[in-house]
Order: C-alpha cells, then structure tokens, then sequence
C-alpha cells in the first residue's frame, strides 16, 4: 500500500481534534477547564443520529452543499503532503487543483446558503464569497514564490523536501510566506480576527451564519467538512516549516505533533486578539498579500 | 555584507507596507521608530561589525537614539498636545496605498537590480530598501492630510536617503553624518513646535486647509 495514504487517514479520523486542541487551549488562557478533548467527535456523533428538517423554500442544492463541502475537503487530503510525509497522488501543478477544489467546496456551501432565501444567510454568503477572493490572491502569489524557489510545481515539491532546504540557504521566504500562508488559513477557517466561530450574533458572523438553516447529519457533515478543511489548510502551513524526522512513521508523527502545535497556536491567537471590525478584515488579507509578494519579489531579485 | 542585512533590509521594507497600511498615528510613529533602529544598524551590518571602527558605532549609537527614540518621543509629545489620533480622511486609505506600495516596491526591485552599485550594495536588497522607503515617505506627505503625518512622512524619506548613503559609501566622515543628523533633529523639532501653534491657533492640523492661510481677511 502507498504510505501516503496513512498520511490522509490520519487527517479523516484527527481532523477534529483540532477544534478540541483550540478549545481546550483557549479554555486554558481564560483560567478554565474547558470540554473534553474528544468533544467534537461527541457532537458528530450526535448530529449524525438525529433527523434533518428542510425548509420548504429549499431545494436539492441546500441537501448537495454540505456533502459536497465535506467531500471537496477530504479530496484534498489525497494531494497534500503532511510536513514531507508524501501525499498518495500528485501530479505537476496540482496545487492549482487543490486550491480550487477548496474553492468548489466554498462554493457549494455558499450556493446552498443562498438557497434558503434567508436574509441573513444570503449576507453572510457574499461575506464569504467577498473575502475569499481576497484571499486567493496571496495564496497563488505564495504558491508561485515557492515554485520558483523550490524549482518545481507540485505540492510534493512545494510542500516537501525542497522546500525544507530552502531554510538553509533562503530562510526569508518560507519563513514570510508561513506567517501570510498563516493569515490565510485564519480567514479561510472563520477563526478570529476574521470571524468569530462562537458568536451568536447573526449581523456580525460570517461562516457560521450561512449554515443556520443546516441541521442533523447535514450539519454533522458541515463540522467535519470544518475540521477537515483547518487540517488542509494547516498542512500548507506545516509544509513549510523544517520538520524532518527520519523514517517515514516518524516524520508523520512529527507532521501530526506540528498540526496540533498549530492548533495551539490557533487557540492563542484567538484568546489574544478581538475580532476585527468587518470593513478592516480586508487588511488582514493585504498583509498577508503584501507578505507573499516581497517573497516573490525576494525570488526574482536573487535567483535561488 | 553579513546575512543580517539582508534581514534588517526586509523589515525595513516591510516597516515601509505597515506605515502605508496604518491609519492609527500612534502605530505609524511605532513604526517610523522601528525604522529608525533599523537604520542605525545598517552600516554595520552591512560591511561587518568586526571591521567597524570605534567611529563607526558611535555613529549606529547615535543614529539609534536620535531616529529610534528622540523623534518618535518628539512627535508623541506633538500627538498629545493636538489631540491627533488617526488620520480621519486620507486622500489614498490604507488598503489602496499598501497595494499602490506593493506596485512600487516591485517597480523598485526591477530598477534596484539595474542600478550599477558597488559590489556589497548590489548583493543587498539596499538600492530597493532604500528606495522603497524613501518613496514612502514621499506617498505620506502627498497621500494624508494631517499635518503630523507629513513630518513622519519626512523623517522616513530621510530614513531611505539614509539607507542609500550607507550602502554606497563605505565610510562617510562622521562629522558629515552628524551634521545631517543634527539638521533633521532641528527640523523635526521646529515642526513638532509649529504643528502645536498651528494647532493652537486653528483648532485642527489638517494640511489640505493651510492653503487657505491669509494674513487679514479681506
């Protein structure tokens, strides 16, 4: 068997863990206990054994949106190395795949959103829909950066031994382009600044607000699809880093342990910051824009 | 050049995208400070800290306190006293001018490359550093309105025109240097002076309404 599929195993079955990491990191920093770790599995476990209700109003696309969430998720995993620990599949130039098919997702999330016809869910689609384009930018730039540094333009490369060696000779630009490929991944999963996944109110939620109408397994699927969607794009962040063990068991060990660092980290993040005002998240997304650029800007003025 | 330099030079750009991106006064002077240090250190970093002269540290010392901490200190003082806090209304927002920024650095990166340098200098990022940095404060004195961010504006063109002198002269005379230094100190300070009694005088210090100054109503 490919050993990369070990790779995409780990992230189906921890994927959620990493909300009870952030939870119980998070409940740490305000001086409580938090929930149990395993938390998140509870709550899929229970949403899957409850019913749906459907609005009248809704069509087949609401009942499609959170299946085909979840699955355009977990299809990346089949693509994405985990800190060096190679991916089952991979092609040159998958990493334009792997980016839309995270779109897709976004995009059958969005659609079933405006398919209630709810007001509210149809402001916090364009929210959504208005501030991924944002983001794409500074990952395609970052992506190109690495392609010219890493020489080569598939996510093995990109995300992969390459890169790791680029830490010796230009330690600059993975080192910019993990903190705006950070960015990114904070705006990409709702988490604070950019959107509070805990709010309950409506007008100033993003994410959470397009899937209120979602109950019951429908629902579960759309947690999963979450928690599988911060793994990917964690992986993008991880991949960067210098993580080599040396058998393949323990580089996935390490690239798991960097995955739950990560999540720690998301967890101080949030326990640290306030979200910001709605009209200022855009300069999140040029920061981290602006970051990705000067490294590409570093790849042209001295050719690795 | 050691390998600091190339750091120094990249904060010291990116320092440049935050100033363009901050639209709180007290952020900008934070960052203007942190140029400041940046600057300071350049020279050595630049041709080496073992070769350095005890004249050359004086210099980096003395740049440090007066950039780093007397003018960030001197325009604090001037916030307080005119109650400026954010620049309201700026002709370019912070969103456009760090995109206008990333055109510019780019543009600056293509001609820092075509620029014939010495040696040292052209292994740098210096020619694009300092060029970005000086355009900077350049696009603040022409894109906002508060007077205080004009002065801000004009101690980080400095700081660029700084940053190209370090990397093309291997060894100004200090005196000179000094010289230069003691000039901007003075300016900074009778600006700061002049914004407090601008603003005395007409309750705000918005740079776009000093063209309407006369001396007595007609």
């Amino acid at each position: 068997m490919n050993p990369g599929w070990l790779n995409v195993a780990a992230g189906l079955l921890l994927a959620p863990l990493l909300f009870g990491v952030i939870a119980r990191v998070k409940a740490l920093f305000a001086g409580r206990r938090g929930m149990p770790l395993l938390q998140p599995y509870f709550d899929l476990a229970k949403l899957l054994r409850k019913g749906a209700v459907y609005s009248t109003t809704t069509t087949a696309v609401f009942r499609l949106g959170p299946a085909v969430g979840a699955a355009c998720a977990a299809l990346t995993l089949a693509f994405l190395p985990l800190a060096g620990a190679p991916a089952p599949f991979g092609f040159s130039g998958d990493a334009v795949l792997v980016l839309y098919v995270l779109a897709l997702g976004r995009f059958a999330t969005i659609v079933s959103a405006l398919d209630t016809g709810s007001a509210f869910e149809g402001m916090g689609a364009s929210r959504e829909a208005a501030f991924s384009a944002l983001a794409e930018p500074a990952l395609l730039v970052g992506l190109a950066a690495l392609a010219r540094a890493a020489g080569g333009n598939s996510l093995a490369a990109l995300l992969g031994e390459p890169t790791a060696a680029l830490w010796t000779t230009r330690p600059e630009i993975p080192a910019l382009l993990a903190l705006a490929f950070f960015g990114v991944l904070l705006a990409e999963n709702a988490r604070i600044p950019v959107d509070d996944p805990n709010t309950h109110l409506e007008l100033t939620m993003i994410h959470e607000v397009m899937v209120l109408d979602h109950s019951g397994p429908d629902f579960g699927l759309i947690e999963y699809g979450a928690a599988l969607k911060l793994w990917a794009t964690g992986l993008f962040v991880v991949g960067l880093l210098p993580i080599r063990a040396g058998s393949v068991p323990l580089q996935l060990a390490a690239g798991i342990g960097a995955q739950f660092l990560l999540a720690a980290a998301i967890g101080a993040v949030e326990s640290t910051l306030a979200r910001l005002r709605l009209n200022r998240i855009p300069q999140l997304f040029v920061g981290a824009g602006a970051l990705a650029a000067l490294s590409f800007l570093m790849t042209l003025w001295r050719s690795p | 050049m050691t390998p600091w330099a190339d750091v120094l030079l990249m904060v010291l750009l990116l320092a440049g995208l935050a100033m363009l991106g901050s639209s709180r006064l007290e952020g900008l002077v934070r960052w203007m400070s942190l140029q400041g240090f940046l600057v300071a250190a350049l020279p050595l970093a630049l041709h080496g800290t073992t070769a350095a002269s005890a004249e050359e540290w004086g210099l980096a010392l003395v740049t440090a306190a007066i950039k780093g901490a007397l003018f960030p200190v001197l325009i604090r003082q001037a916030l307080r006293k005119t109650h400026a806090q954010r620049e309201l209304e700026p002709y370019v927002g912070p969103n456009a001018s760090v995109l206008i920024g990333m055109v510019a650095m780019g543009a600056f990166f293509w001609i820092g490359a075509r620029l014939p340098l010495p040696p040292a200098a052209r292994d740098a990022l210096a020619a694009p550093a300092g060029l970005f940095t000086l355009w900077t404060g350049l696009f603040l004195i022409c894109a906002r309105r508060k007077a205080i961010t004009q002065v801000i504006g004009f101690v980080t063109l400095e700081n660029g025109v700084y940053v190209l002198g370090a990397a093309l002269v291997r060894e100004a005379p200090g005196l000179i240097e000094l010289g230069i230094l003691l000039d901007i100190f003075a300016g900074v300070f009778i600006m700061a002076i002049v914004l407090f009694h601008i603003n005395r005088e007409f309750g705000d210090s918005d740079a776009s309404r000093l063209d309407q100054l006369k001396d007595i109503p007609a």
